[in-house]
């Protein structure tokens, strides 16, 4: 049976896929002249891998302290956020980093896809 | 990545002015054209053109303002947020084109909306019409609002919270009627509406203030937000200084809701950029209006003030000065639900962002040359 960590990581997976691929128009039907162009959330995953390393490291917790030293953002490559939940949902990580990142990312993911037009969101 | 509001920065016209445009909205009888008589009477309003809407086959609003003159443009036979949408275009090109070709000094215009309008549109076709914008920019929306009758018109008529919630400055008329002092349910319910903006009861100074709107401009330091004293509604703001208990905005009947987001630290403009990029995409039909004092990390001297309404957006400005002592960065929303923590979440992911992005993700270079103000 699937750890309630494996379970919470599953959940926010499926929804960052979701979201992730996604594309936005900006400024379509508009006479600014930004019209043709869009852009996807998965653009924006080195963005919120960085702002995650960046509290975890100020977070005062050993375990995510640690975390974040021995995987800095600095040297991801390709989709850090899709790994991570990935990794999370393998339970890959101490617990207590394991709990700190999915606190994190469920306020994180779900506020995008709140922004996104009030999708369902993972539970937190 | 070039948004809508980053391409801005690479299409404003730095010395280039333009007219600036005051909105006169309110419900039907809240006393628009009263009061519009009134700044008629106000000295110093050469080269001011009126342009009156009114929505029905005949006009008689034009008739009924005491001091017409050629510059008194009436719109009929249909509301200018829709059916007259095209000849407020127009009238504008017009102004503009006669005041190129004889050099007549147009220095401001004023728009009277027919009673039912949604402001949103109009003010779209002065923000984002590609004839219009060039020349013209807005400068205010201001609101009438009838003491007496506003309470019972709010439950019933969801374009008169647009109309309020959209205005930069709230006239209360027919207070002589109420027979004692502005009740506090309608305070309250106008506030919940727009807790940024100014609510002006003396009646005999609403055309006076109204002109001083209509001559200033539209991102001047006079009219950034930071000078407003609601701006601080503890209930609304959101953000680095918001902590503790500051609630969570407040539902509104007709789904407005509307919210401050604070930053102490100056933001990253790449950051920023990216992030009212995505917003506006996301979610630019929701966004009633917008305005915004901020402090950047590359020029934390000079705030970038901007406003826009829904996915249109004025070039942005940068000041000279900090307006106040007040540095920082200060973003109201007024939104047709949007959440305002999902909003304040999101941004702490971009203010984040420090490194360079790739060629195709990144806004265009801001000139290190303050934008002269339209």
């Amino acid at each position: 049976m699937a750890s309630d960590v494996s379970q919470r990581a599953a959940t926010l997976a499926r929804l960052w896929s979701e979201l992730a691929v996604r594309h936005v128009a900006l400024g379509s039907s508009c006479g600014c002249g930004a019209g043709g162009v869009s852009l996807q959330l998965i653009d924006f995953e080195l963005d919120i891998v960085d702002y995650l390393e960046d509290a975890g490291l100020r977070s005062g917790v050993r375990e995510v302290e640690e975390f974040f030293r021995a995987r800095p953002t600095s040297q991801a490559t390709g989709l850090p956020l899709q790994t991570l939940l990935e990794d999370l949902e393998r339970d890959a990580f101490a617990a207590a980093a394991s709990a700190w990142l999915l606190a994190r990312l469920e306020r994180t993911l779900n506020s995008f896809a709140e922004l996104h037009g009030g999708r369902p969101q993972a539970a937190p | 990545m070039s948004g809508h509001f980053s391409s801005l920065l690479a299409t404003d016209q730095p010395g280039h002015a333009r007219v600036p445009v005051t909105v006169l909205t309110g419900f039907l009888g809240s006393g628009k054209t009263t009061l519009l008589n009134a700044l008629l009477r106000e000295p110093d309003l050469q080269g001011t053109a009126v342009i009156v809407n009114e929505f029905g086959a005949i006009g008689i609003d034009h008739d009924l303002i005491a001091h017409t003159t050629e510059d008194t443009i009436l719109l009929a036979n249909g509301c200018m947020c829709c059916a007259v949408r095209g000849d407020l275009i127009g009238a504008l090109v017009r102004l503009g084109e006669r005041q190129a070709a004889d050099g007549s000094a147009l220095r401001q215009v004023l728009i009277e909306t027919s009673g039912l309008a949604d402001p949103a549109p109009i003010l779209r076709t002065v923000m984002g019409g590609p004839a219009v914008k060039e020349r013209f920019t807005l400068a205010s929306v201001c609101c009438t609002v009838d003491a007496v009758l506003a309470l019972g018109t709010l439950d019933r008529h969801p374009e008169a919270s647009r109309q309020i919630a959209m205005a930069d400055h709230l006239f209360l008329t027919k207070t002589d009627l109420l027979g004692g002092p502005v009740p506090q349910e309608l305070l309250g319910r106008i506030s919940g509406l727009n807790p940024t903006g100014t609510v002006h009861q003396q009646r005999e100074q609403h055309a006076a203030v109204l002109r001083q709107m209509m001559q200033a401009r539209a991102n001047d330091a006079r009219s950034a937000p930071a000078e407003n004293g609601l701006f601080y509604r503890p209930v609304s703001a959101i953000g680095d200084t918001a902590t503790g208990d500051t609630g969570t905005p407040p539902p509104h009947a007709d789904g407005i809701t509307s919210f401050v987001i604070v930053r102490d630290d100056p933001l990253p403009r790449d950051g920023f950029y990216a992030w009212l990029d995505m917003v506006i995409a996301m979610r630019g039909e929701d966004l009633l209006r917008v305005k915004g004092i901020v402090s950047l990390q590359e020029q934390p001297e000079r705030p970038l003030v901007f406003h826009g309404v829904q996915h249109l957006y004025q070039p942005p400005v940068s000041l000279p000065a900090w307006p106040s002592e007040d540095r920082r960065t200060r973003i109201v929303f007024i939104t047709r639900g949007v959440d305002a923590e999902a909003m304040d979440e999101s941004l702490r992911v971009f203010a984040r962002r420090r490194r360079p992005r790739p060629a195709a993700a990144a806004s265009p270079d801001l000139s290190s040359q303050p934008k002269e103000t339209p």
